[in-house]
């Protein structure tokens, strides 16, 4: 059952990114902010921290991949990021345990860390041409308060189911 | 506190590093368009965003009608005044256009650079992450989709064909961060043709950059650009947008002028894949010639 149902809940979240958050976040020529919907990552953070590290960075990875095929030129970039992310709020989350603010805390420092490896791995290639300041404020503060609140919205529900899978896979 | 990375872990993280860089090697080849996996990949998930991108549109379009809904009578009034206008203006491209043809005819000029065939398409899906700007339509390589196609809305040019798959391609924009995507462009002013590139996009203006105009032609703000069909794949006469600005390059003898593009590039659902008639003719020869061989025995 989990070994279906998780990642078709992931790949269902991916889809929606690039359908659903698109059409409800339109962007016109004259505004300034980007939302970038994050929703992949916070769903593989959430994995790496209830479930296990190990399986995070997986699905970071499987994910990641699945990324960087559908929407950009280069392999590995998003791959690595990913996977790395998930690690690190793993182990950020390892000592900190429970309150949903703190999971928020830490989500955010994921989602932090994800943003400014992409831009500094795309930068390292030559892909944008855009500023530090003008990434901080046109692209990294807006995502980070959209992805925020989709972190305290589907904290509960989210938590509950992933616990439970984690339980019925020790059982096993 | 056990350390961050032990030394296992230190040795994958490393060997990932180079899996990485190894990968971003392979993919910044010029590629003429993906490998299979990845072909498989883009349509897989091309259906799955077309199940999702239509309803969602759709709601989101439904509380747009309401709104435009106040304004509707406003523009009726309007474009009734203007269509006498458009009749004026239908009868005289007519009697044009005959005497382009008869012109064309004595010239004996089969084709020109600005005939083109299209494609209707539409958008099943966008890229969420804005480094690589691109929208996902559903036409492939089975409706005779290549890459490099050029893409417009009902009000201009938006961008390109980028990556081919059976049954879905995705399209690059024109803003897109794409060191190499250049797009030979032209002006016409009243003292004749000025020519450029479009090449960039300045994320903070949100305009597109017209690069290599040389330094003595003079250029005005709201002047529209146009593709100029000498690039080889563009047909000419394509809507880029309006000038906006114009600013002399620092160390060239050129200018670069800021284009607000003609189409909206976020708001879009309907495309169309254009193709070059000039270049079609010759396929169409060759098709025929296969056909005629196989017919022989």
């Amino acid at each position: 059952m989990i070994r279906f149902l998780l990642p078709f809940v992931t790949y269902l979240v991916f889809i929606s990114e690039s359908t659903v958050m698109q059409v409800f976040t339109p962007q016109h020529m004259e505004n300034e902010t980007i939302l970038i919907p994050r929703f992949v990552v916070v769903m593989v953070c959430f994995i790496a921290m209830y479930i296990s590290p190990i399986r995070g960075v997986v699905y970071g990875i499987a994910f990641g991949l699945l990324y960087d095929v559908i929407f950009t030129d280069l392999i590995g970039v998003y791959m690595f990021s990913m996977g790395l992310t998930a690690y690190v709020t793993a182990f950020i989350a390892r000592y900190f345990h429970g309150n949903i603010f703190v999971t928020l805390f830490s989500m955010l420092i994921g989602l932090s860390a994800f943003e400014f490896l992409v831009y500094g791995l795309y930068s390292l290639i030559g892909v944008p041409k855009v500023m530090l300041e003008t990434f901080i404020y046109q692209r990294y503060l807006p995502t980070l308060i959209l992805n925020g609140v989709f972190v305290v919205l589907v904290y509960y529900p989210l938590r509950k189911w992933l616990l439970d899978i984690a339980m019925e896979l020790q059982e096993k | 506190m056990p350390q961050f990375f032990s030394n296992k872990r230190l040795i994958i993280l490393l060997v990932s590093m180079i899996v990485l860089v190894a990968l971003i090697g392979f993919s910044m080849k010029e590629r003429e368009n993906i490998s299979w996996p990845e072909q498989f990949l883009h349509d897989t998930v091309g259906w799955t965003q077309s199940v999702f991108y239509k309803p969602a549109h759709f709601v989101a379009g439904f509380f747009g009608n309401v709104v435009e809904m106040k304004e509707i009578y406003e523009q009726n009034r309007v474009l009734k005044l203007q269509l006498n206008e458009y009749d004026k203006l239908a009868s005289r491209v007519k009697d044009l256009k005959k005497e382009n043809e008869t012109l064309s005819d004595t010239l004996e000029k089969e084709d020109s650079l600005t005939d083109y065939t299209i494609w209707q398409a539409t958008i099943v899906g966008r890229s969420p992450e804005r480094w690589y700007q691109s929208v996902k339509i559903n036409k492939g390589k089975q409706a005779g989709i290549e890459p490099n196609m050029p893409v417009i809305s009902s009000k201009g040019l938006i961008g390109k064909i980028d990556k081919v798959s059976a049954f879905h391609s995705s399209v690059e924009l024109v803003s897109s961060h794409d060191p190499n995507s250049r797009i030979s462009a032209v002006v016409n002013t009243d003292k004749g043709r000025v020519h450029g590139l479009i090449q960039g996009f300045d994320e903070k203006k949100k305009v597109l950059l017209m690069k290599m105009i040389p330094i003595d032609r003079e250029l005005k703000e709201g002047q529209t650009v146009t593709t100029s069909g000498m690039g080889g794949i563009f047909p000419k006469g394509l809507e880029i947008g309006k000038i906006v600005e114009i600013i002399p390059d620092k160390v060239e003898p050129t200018q670069t002028a800021y284009i607000e593009s003609a189409a909206d590039l976020y708001d879009i659902d309907h495309v169309m894949v254009v193709k070059r008639k000039m270049e079609e003719v010759d396929v169409e020869l060759d098709d025929s010639d296969q056909i005629e061989e196989e017919e022989m025995p």
